[in-house]
């Protein structure tokens, strides 16, 4: 299993007796970008989750780039290279874009390139000086996203970024996360627009009840019985 | 929808003008800063030339240190210390036990009383994990607790329990006043400081919102330590030149739980998280409170209960914040007329 960045492996949460993740595995390569699929309450979202450091896994083990994660806090994970960003965007609302960057950089980052190239790359200079409350939503999206490159992420989860976004900010989206990918960084795409998935991964993981149940290219997925039952309700 | 701010309603290019605005704003800060810090200073210090009551001016740099403690901890990471008074105590205790039994220098006792302070607060970090109105009540319970450990008559022979402590024989009303304008000083430095620094960043980052700071690689328990024991070394600080001002005192008066309420009501009550909110809430209530409260103590408590469930709910800023927002507003008016 030599060469993956992120290796999830056999992770098991349960809130209150429901296992929301039961056992599941993923694994990541390096500049890679693979889809998170699955309905709604499969626990895709949990996932991302316990590999960021919000929720502690009952069970399994987390590993980055060879390095077990499985016990450290958020802010250590992010030092290591693991960041996200939110379905609801969580960005710093009284603060600047420029500040919320700022900090990202100083405490998580430190590197010159990330910072100076990171509003660019998200297209959020012109807000710059602006409170991150005055943005859009699209806008506060890329802010999320900027806020996790800016700390040099080795893999980053992107949950939900397309949803409720016009066609061409889908597209620029796109471009945005194949530019990510580009430089080295894994990413992982949680999303319920299958288009968008199509256009972006290499291949795809579907969750159902907390288990991967096919792991392939997207048209591959879309003809699996059990991906059509699951999603169809057989 | 973009709600417009202050920079888009300004005419011309707009990058250049948004950087004249953001530097505006940057020297309008020093400047408010600066003044923060050197009025109170300056006035205290000339202060016993004009008004001969020395303790009550020593009172009110106490307060003033108080609130700028309570600034620290509840206008920078949003704790609501109602037991902050437990950490007054045991610096005013730790500074006269100094003085009793290590003879030294009250000077080094208030210190050693502030650093007593922080340690305490370093054992106490578990209160951290609550939040809210537990967090409030906890420290409340610790305050009460420190009260009843110090006070308690079995001992007698460490902190002289119920029957108090008397330091009459290092008493030097010049020393101490001296003190407590470096205390006031001190305490006002500290908040301008850490507002500038990396740990302020932080801590307006927590107190957004926790988990985006921990993902932008902020230790938010380390960082809010920090925030904790600065504070509680303030009132540390302020409890040792307290003791050192009053010399004769008994455990109540320095557990007393009305001496947190005043701290926090000066600090609503000026703005929190403004170098200047604190020092204007000590100045005017506890001027207003020795001029009428201490004949009328009954009504003075209902005002601040009041004032206290106003400002948390409706006015969080304080006068500090309704100044700004006057300032913000004018200031919009004059851009627009420019242009």
């Amino acid at each position: 299993m030599a060469g993956y960045m992120l290796e999830v492996e056999g992770v098991v949460k349960s809130f209150d007796g429901f296992k929301a993740l039961n056992g599941v595995n993923l694994s990541v390569e390096k500049g890679e970008i693979v889809g998170l699929v699955g309905p709604n309450g499969c626990g895709k979202t949990t996932l991302v989750n316990v590999v960021s450091g919000i929720y502690r896994p009952d069970m399994g083990k987390i590993c980055l780039d060879g390095k077990d994660i499985t016990h450290m806090p958020t802010h250590k994970r992010v030092l290591h290279g693991i960041n996200r960003t939110f379905q609801v965007p969580k960005p710093l609302s009284d603060m600047t874009v420029e500040e919320n960057i700022d900090l990202a950089w100083h405490f998580g980052g430190k590197d010159n390139l990330a910072r100076s190239s990171v509003l660019e790359r998200t297209n959020l200079s012109e807000t710059k000086y602006k409170v991150a409350s005055m943005l859009t939503a699209a806008q506060q999206k890329r802010l999320d996203l900027a806020r996790a490159l800016a700390t040099n992420p080795k893999v980053l989860f992107v949950d939900e970024l397309g949803a409720g976004l016009s066609p061409s900010e889908l597209s620029d989206i796109a471009t945005m996360l194949k530019e990510i990918a580009d430089t080295g960084v894994a990413l992982v795409v949680v999303e319920h627009l299958l288009g968008f998935l199509e256009s972006l991964t290499s291949r795809v993981v579907v969750l159902d009840a907390g288990k991967e149940i096919f792991e392939g290219r997207l048209k591959e997925a879309v003809k699996d019985e059990r991906v059509i039952e699951v999603f169809l309700g057989g | 929808m973009d709600r417009p701010t202050v920079i888009d309603t300004v005419k011309g290019e707009p990058k250049e003008r948004q950087r004249f605005v953001f530097k505006q704003l940057l020297k309008r800060k020093n400047v408010v800063d600066l003044l923060g810090l050197l009025i109170p200073v300056v006035a205290f210090s000339f202060a016993p030339h004009f008004y001969s009551n020395e303790i009550l001016l020593i009172s009110m740099m106490i307060y003033i240190a108080l609130a700028q403690g309570v600034n620290v901890i509840y206008g920078l990471t949003g704790y609501l210390p109602f037991g902050y008074v437990g950490f007054y105590g045991v610096g005013a205790y730790g500074t006269s036990l100094a003085i009793l039994d290590l003879h030294v220098a009250p000077e080094i006792a208030i210190v050693i009383g502030g650093l007593v302070s922080a340690i305490l607060a370093l054992v106490l970090t578990p209160l951290l994990k609550l939040s809210g109105s537990y967090f409030a009540i906890a420290t409340l319970a610790t305050a009460e607790a420190l009260y009843a450990l110090i006070a308690n008559p079995s001992l007698k022979n460490i902190t002289q329990g119920p029957y108090g402590i008397n330091i009459g024989a290092v008493y030097s009303s010049g020393g101490s006043y001296v003190v407590a304008v470096v205390l006031l000083g001190l305490s006002i430095l500290t908040v301008v400081v850490i507002k500038r620094s990396r740990l302020g960043l932080a801590l307006r980052a927590i107190r957004n919102d926790p988990v985006s700071a921990s993902l932008s690689g902020v230790n938010v328990v380390l960082e809010r330590t920090k925030a904790w024991v600065v504070a509680a070394a303030i009132a540390g600080l302020a409890g040792g030149v307290f003791a050192w001002t009053i010399t004769i005192f008994y455990p109540s008066a320095v557990f007393d739980i009305s001496i947190s309420v005043f701290a926090i009501v000066f600090a609503l009550f000026g703005g929190v998280g403004t170098t200047f909110g604190p020092i204007v809430g000590a100045v005017v209530l506890y001027g207003l409170y020795s001029y009428i409260g201490v004949t009328q103590p009954q009504y003075f408590q209902l005002i601040f209960g009041v004032i206290i469930v106003i400002f948390v709910l409706f006015l969080p800023k304080g006068v500090a914040g309704i100044a700004n927002a006057l300032i913000r507003r004018f200031r919009m008016r004059t851009i627009r007329e420019e242009a």
